[in-house]
């Protein structure tokens, strides 16, 4: 069992598991990037641009997970 | 005898009578709202509101745009934000972050010996590129949250200096007691943007506006509202 993970880890197995560690915490960090942005912009609202910059803050996390869950498919 | 008679005579609005020079009622009938006053060169009239870009640094009366104390008949003068050039150094810093995966490719193998399939590449290219998206969101979000009113009540600013810190200080006009900017060095006085300082009576805080444009044209209009020229 052991042998048979330690012979599957490669250099691509490595890169991927340092970079889903990366994007879980990358993801959480856009996850209150998003929040704050939805905070900050109900106590300053500027009609014409809040509701596009509120969807790229969450379409940052949303890529994030989808990044995320790809990696952990691909380890 | 009516050659005897000498003084001057005043017509006022309607609701008010014919009164001599030595009359102190016409002196104590002033408009309870603030106008603009027509001498102000960079006035416009409230008609013109105009909705401010996302880059807007300044604003006189901006259109669509709201604060969360704002009250019912408070009216937003004036939106200020630090200049807008003072992005620069981080726009800078996005697109020499966007040119090193390119800059580094045909050096690639030299730097990273360990052979990696293309699949996690392309992993670590988009990891890379969406942190980097991350970055103009975190920094543009500390620019354009790190915001400034003038209102015909009060003054509020919002500082915001990091993701999880923020401060907010108002204070209301007529406590206003004195308002002075600074502008030091090449840059900033080539964009013309500077550090407008207010001083607040009391125990109240002081508000300062940093890197904020046309300090000048802040403390003139700021004056304007606190002088009595409007009250």
């Amino acid at each position: 069992m052991l042998e048979n993970i330690i012979a599957r880890i490669n250099a691509d197995t490595i890169t991927i598991f340092v970079l889903l560690i990366f994007m879980a915490v990358y993801g959480l960090l856009s996850l209150v990037m998003a929040f704050q942005v939805q905070v900050m912009d109900r106590m300053v609202r500027q009609v014409t641009f809040s509701p596009i910059f509120r969807l790229l803050a969450f379409a940052n996390v949303l890529i994030s997970a989808i990044l995320l869950i790809v990696l952990l498919f691909a380890l | 005898m009516p050659e005897d008679i000498t003084g001057e005579f005043v017509l006022q609005e309607e609701n008010s009578s014919i009164s001599g020079n030595n009359s102190e009622k016409s002196d104590e009938k002033k408009p309870e709202t603030q106008k603009i006053s027509p001498k102000n060169k960079y006035d416009i009239k409230p008609e013109n509101k105009k909705a401010p870009h996302f880059f807007s640094s300044f604003c006189y009366y901006p259109k669509g745009v709201s604060f969360a104390t704002q009250q019912e008949e408070e009216e937003i003068i004036l939106l200020i934000r630090r200049d807008f050039i003072t992005n620069v150094p981080w726009i800078f810093a996005v697109f020499g972050l966007l040119a090193i995966p390119f800059l580094i490719a045909p050096f690639f193998d030299f730097l990273f010996p360990i052979p990696l399939s293309d699949t996690t590449l392309s992993y670590l290219l988009f990891s890379y590129f969406l942190a980097v998206f991350g970055f103009i969101i975190l920094k543009f979000s500390l620019w354009y949250f790190h915001v400034s009113f003038i209102t015909n009540i009060r003054i509020v600013d919002v500082d915001v200096h990091g993701l999880l810190l923020r401060e907010t200080t108002e204070t209301r006009l007529e406590l206003v007691e004195d308002i002075g900017y600074q502008q030091n060095g090449f840059i900033p006085s080539l964009f013309d943007y500077g550090f407008v300082h207010i001083q607040t009576a009391g125990a109240q805080q002081n508000i300062e506006f940093d890197k904020a444009p046309q300090p000048a044209r802040i403390a003139e209009i700021i004056g304007d509202r606190i002088g009595g020229k409007e009250k």
